[in-house]
């Protein structure tokens, strides 16, 4: 076969595609060959110098990062030549750098650290005095950089021309001296901007929400799916004590690649930072009344039974699961028949040319192939709202923490005492302060099931952190209600509804939770990517 | 380069400077004549630059954001690159610059005592401009006239075989 | 070995009407670029590789062959780079060329251009040299006056355009792949290698970039002939130079000699020997202060020549020869060519960025006084942590000298150590 060749690493032979690099090479092997400024993302640098090499016929040891693979080549990334080689660089780069780890968020997931404990010297002869930076200065909205800490691999600046094509990131000066910072007066502010954290091999560029809050080794990284917007960026939820201290991204080739965009960083901030809705609260006039969940329920199946056909009207979120949704549709087919079912639009912006998309739902695509597709241009919306105030709707469930409809409780002060309303939703907010019915649902990290992204792929977000209260899953309380009309709908788990809905819904092709693995599944839909 | 000072920790850092004004129209249309003898455009930054400080006499930060729009490049990418050469001055300056060779073949020939010499007559260290803005006072690398050390460069031109009676009076010369 | 018996390059030099064109073409320029364009392009690499023409910018690669590497098809655009970055400390021939006969420069410029068959010629002419950049530009303009540049130069058919660009101050911009990235309007950085120029040069297209000085003397190669050219200097190591000559001397200057002279000849003979007569010869850098250095012993019979120096562990580079008599300190010599390394390192790659500092600063801490012997045995390694593992051999140049110093006078970085200081006081000859 022409297109690839055969080489010898360490004295394995591996076959890789002409044009690989020996370090791609190494890695395909599974060989740890140590590297900074090298990133599968970004164009190929070569200036950190620790992925040296030795190739036989070639008198100096080479970067592996910067030579193609060649046909018959004989590699070795370990053995005394190149060990020394890796000594000399980790010294280099020790030379000036500050002895900050005890203060460092790097601290356990350092390259520095990692690789002068694999490959270092054990000490330095530096004897000088080392050249002092800027600490800790704020280059952006969610940045904070410190040049003594930097070790110039421009991973930072490559991002930001390569993939934003922003340009805030430049190298300054020269020689020993040269440092990385912004065009003073401008700030590191692109969308992007939390990836340099990620991707900056040391502690120069720390995430300011993170900042001295947790030790990356008290953290269990959960593989999840961001909720953000569409696109169902994978990330990784770090957790600790029940909370979510930081989302990261997981590489999906088909979905995200490397990155994230900042708002998604960030997205889990509401679930511990906006005010929850705890217990089931029961409203008539005056205060409202906690409650327990099967007399919520009880009461709630009966303003259903008692509401007739037609007479129940559902604005479900678009962030919901698909098991939610699918259970939704059982719930509108077989116990509240006739139920008219609204997912609203949720847009905002345009998409841009990296990953951010203006729908910001995290499962339209999921809605649509339940048969309940987004509403867009918003009239349907529009007139179950009407008809909720003019009477034509007895109950009204919202499902899901829907800003969209948050807004338009003003315009259902008209039906108050006549229009029922059940908020099932995670947060307070002014609808769950004036609904009938308000029970807590779970927010982002404390549930799981599947989103479908705009690209009609099946992803699995995986719940990561238990809250304190009882927030049963939607599709839970939509199966009792069920329950309560006489229907069997028992389910266990989110696992075992879509392995229904995977049976039962044609263009699911017979999904399970165990295929969507971690990085999910292509569903061949039709349809499945419009908003 | 900002190497340690006498008694000071080595530090990075680079000061830049508002010119409190852009640059005139006349020089940005010699910067578009540069762009256009270039073919590709972003070889012109350095010719831009030169023009910039031609004009201002140095590259400030106004500057740099002009030249980065129309050579199409962010402005952080040109303050890395005005930050990289020596010629190019981030402050104001004195009116004139005296850059004097201090490498091995003026070394050999006395540059050190020249600088000495200097500093003690102008009254300023390296590094330093005369409280009247007269002269810049900075030591450089080779110049590539080491068959006539010691030498220093004031703006364009070289001045070789220096004694100190002859870099005083050339000194005087100059308001 | 052949001897050079008149001034080739120098010929026209201590003429003062640089700027007159007529003068010049009175005293015979241009007419070998005439010659040139109604010979087969392929036909004059093939001259001036017989002629074993060796580059004078510091590496003292093979010309010809170098030209050969320009692929034969291609749709790209050729171009010929003239690096006239000439920064190497202990050099100042280029300038010399630029300033005092700039159109045989040009004439040469233009025929190698024509022999690759390049369409643009890019000078790249280092910031510090405003006057030769003003020579340069006038000649540029009057040669193509005359048509020597443009369209269908003197009627060959052949198109070429010279665009002349001022570097601003980076000593790392003379070597070839920084430059490109200087030329293109970045920080100069060196390139990663492969690709190399050839195959990937100015904006990608391919290029061939040659000192000034090996190009001003292609005319002479093409007028005369490569046998002529071999005629002068040693096997290996033909043709006249110039010798760049500074420090402890009577008459420090640039001389041309053919390569091979002995060292002892051009400071004795040419440069009418020592500075100050009671004071011997002690050290000599060969060529430029990328080059070890040789002791006075060493220097007693050192023929000039690319081939030799290698031998000896030195290098005959840009032929910056540095001269140092008995009152120099070589400690404080080391620190001073050091210094030059440690400004000059553009900081891309690890090991040079952080080990050209910090050599530089062990040398000074000995100079100074607070050196251990322990530190020469670091300052050896760290230079081997340097050395072959870089995008570029600067940090070769800058280790390498360095080791040299300690390697041949140990004794006086010992003595530093011991006496907590530097005992001399070493007198180079002062300004007055």
């Amino acid at each position: 076969m022409a297109d690839t060749i055969k080489l010898t690493i360490d004295g394995k032979e591996v076959e890789v595609p002409k044009g690989t690099t020996v370090l791609q090479a190494a890695d395909r092997m599974g060989l740890d060959v140590p590297r900074y400024c090298y990133h599968d993302g970004l164009t190929i640098a070569g200036n950190c110098r620790i992925c040296l090499v030795d190739i036989e016929k070639m008198p100096k040891l080479v970067t592996s990062c910067t030579t193609q693979a060649a046909e018959g080549m004989v590699v070795r990334t370990s053995g005394a030549k190149v060990e020394d080689g890796r000594k000399a660089v980790m010294e280099f780069l020790l030379a000036n750098h500050p002895l900050d780890c005890p203060i460092c968020d790097q601290a356990g997931e350092c390259r520095l650290q990692q690789y002068s404990f694999e490959h270092g010297r054990g000490g330095t002869r530096f004897a000088e005095e080392k050249i002092k930076g800027f600490k800790a200065q704020s280059i952006g909205p969610h940045i904070e950089l410190d040049t003594e800490r930097c070790i110039v691999c421009t991973r930072c600046v490559r991002f930001c021309d390569e993939v934003t094509k922003t340009g805030e990131l430049g190298v300054f000066q020269r020689g020993a001296y040269s440092y990385i910072d912004v065009f003073p007066g401008t700030e590191l502010g692109n969308a992007y901007s939390g990836n340099t954290v990620d991707i900056c091999p040391v502690g120069a560029l720390t995430l300011k929400e993170f900042r001295f809050r947790k030790r990356v080794w008290e953290l269990k990284d959960v593989p999840s799916t961001c909720g953000a917007c569409a696109r169902g960026c994978n990330v990784n939820l770090g957790t600790a004590d029940e909370q979510i201290w930081r989302m990261t991204p997981r590489q999906n080739m088909d979905v995200n690649k490397w990155w994230m965009c900042d708002e998604g960083r960030l997205s889990y901030q509401p679930t511990h930072e906006r005010p929850r809705l705890r217990e089931a609260l029961a409203r008539w006039d005056g205060p409202p009344m906690a409650m327990s969940y099967p007399k919520a329920l009880d009461f709630l199946a009966g303003r259903i039974a008692a509401a007739g056909p037609g007479g129940v009207g559902v604005i479900a979120s678009g962030s919901l699961t698909l098991e939610d949704f699918y259970m939704l549709r059982r719930f509108a087919s077989e116990a509240a028949k006739g139920a008219r079912v609204v997912v609203p639009e949720n847009r905002r912006g345009e998409d841009d040319a990296i990953l951010i998309r203006a729908d910001k739902n995290a499962n339209s695509a999921g809605a649509a192939l339940m048969g309940m597709p987004v509403d867009a241009g918003g009239h349907a919306h529009e007139a179950l709202l009407r008809d909720s105030v003019a009477g034509k709707v007895d109950v009204l469930l919202v499902l899901g923490d829907d800003l969209v409809s948050e807004g338009r409780v003003a315009q259902l002060a008209p039906a108050r005492g006549r229009l029922f309303i059940c908020k099932i939703g995670a947060f307070e907010s002014p609808l769950t302060a004036a609904a009938g019915l308000a029970l807590p649902a779970p927010a982002y990290g404390e549930f799981e099931g599947t989103w479908v992204n705009f690209q009609g792929r099946a992803q699995w977000v995986r719940r990561g952190i238990t809250p304190r209260h009882a927030a049963p899953e939607t599709w839970r309380l939509l199966a009792e209600l069920m329950v309560r009309a006489g229907i069997a709908a028992h389910f266990a788990s989110a696992a075992e509804v879509l392995s229904e809905a995977g049976q039962r819904v044609e263009a699911l092709h017979g999904l399970t939770a165990r295929a969507l693995g971690t990085q999910g599944v292509e569903l061949a839909t039709a349809g499945a990517g419009k908003p | 380069m900002s190497a340690a000072a006498e008694g000071q920790a080595p530090h990075v850092g680079i000061r830049f400077a508002k010119a409190g004004r852009g640059l005139t129209e006349a020089t940005l249309r010699r910067i578009d004549e540069a762009i256009a003898r270039y073919p590709e455009k972003r070889s012109a930054l350095l010719p831009a630059l030169w023009l910039a400080q031609q004009e201002q006499g140095f590259c400030s930060l106004e500057a740099q954001e002009q030249i980065a729009e129309k050579i199409g490049v962010s402005p952080a990418f040109v303050a890395g690159v005005v930050s990289f050469y020596t010629m190019y001055h981030t402050q104001p300056v004195g009116r004139h610059v005296v850059d004097v060779c201090t490498t091995v073949s003026c070394w050999l020939r006395g540059s050190d005592e020249l600088v000495g010499h200097l500093e003690s007559s102008l009254g300023i260290k390296v590094g330093q401009t005369t409280p009247d803005g007269r002269i810049t006072l900075r030591t450089v690398e080779c110049l590539g006239s080491c068959g006539t050390a010691p030498m220093c460069q004031i703006g364009d031109d070289y001045h070789e075989d220096l004694t100190f009676a002859k870099i005083d009076k050339i000194l005087d010369g100059m308001t | 070995m052949g001897a050079l018996t008149e001034k080739v390059l120098l010929r026209h030099t201590s003429h003062d009407d640089q700027t007159d064109l007529d003068a010049a073409l009175e005293r015979g320029a241009y007419q070998v670029l005439g010659k040139a364009l109604k010979m087969q392009p392929d036909a004059l690499v093939e001259e001036v590789k017989k002629s074993g023409l060796r580059g004078r910018g510091g590496a003292g690669f093979p010309t010809g062959l170098k030209w050969t590497f320009m692929p034969k098809e291609t749709s790209k655009p050729k171009y010929l780079v003239v690096n006239a970055d000439e920064s190497e400390p202990g050099t100042f021939k280029d300038r010399l060329l630029m300033e005092r006969d700039p159109h045989l420069c040009l004439e040469g410029f233009l025929i190698s251009a024509f022999a690759m068959k390049a369409s643009v010629i890019f000078i790249y002419i280092r910031g510090e040299f405003v006057h030769p950049w003003r020579m340069l530009d006038e000649a540029i303009t009057q040669a193509r006056a005359k048509g020597y540049i443009g369209k269908n130069v003197l009627g060959s058919g052949w198109d070429v355009d010279v665009i002349l660009h001022r570097g601003a101050g980076a000593y790392i911009c003379g070597e070839e792949t920084a430059l490109m990235e200087s030329l293109e309007g970045k920080r100069g950085y060196p390139r990663l290698k492969p690709p190399f120029p050839a195959s990937y040069g100015v904006y990608g297209n391919p290029t061939t970039i040659n000192n000034v000085e090996t190009l001003a003397i292609v005319p002479f190669i093409v007028e005369r002939g490569a046998d002529w050219f071999l005629g002068i200097g040693k096997e290996k190591n033909a043709g006249p130079k110039l010798f760049c000559m500074s420090g402890h001397l009577k008459r420090p200057g640039v001389y041309e000699a053919e390569l091979g002279i002995p060292l002892m000849t051009l400071i004795n003979d040419q440069c009418g020997g020592m500075l100050n007569p009671a004071r011997k010869l002690k050290a000599v850098i060969p060529g430029g202060s990328s080059a070890a250095v040789m002791t006075a012993a060493e220097c007693a019979d050192l023929p000039m020549d690319f081939d030799t120096l290698a031998a000896k562990g030195s290098m005959l580079g840009s032929a910056g020869v540095m001269v140092m008599d008995e009152s120099v300190c070589m400690v404080r010599a080391c620190e001073r060519v050091l210094k030059f390394y440690a400004h000059e390192s553009c900081g891309q790659c690890t090991p040079c960025r952080i080990g050209a500092d910090w050599i530089y600063r062990i040398v000074s801490r000995v100079e100074h006084g607070g050196g251990t012997t322990a530190d020469l045995d670091t300052l050896v390694s760290v230079c081997d942590g340097m050395v072959g593992k870089t995008i570029c051999v600067f940090a070769d140049a800058a280790a390498l000298p360095a080791k040299s110093f300690v390697a041949k006078f140990r004794n006086e970085f010992l003595d530093h150590i011991s006496m907590k200081g530097c005992p001399t006081k070493g007198i180079p000859a002062g300004a007055r």
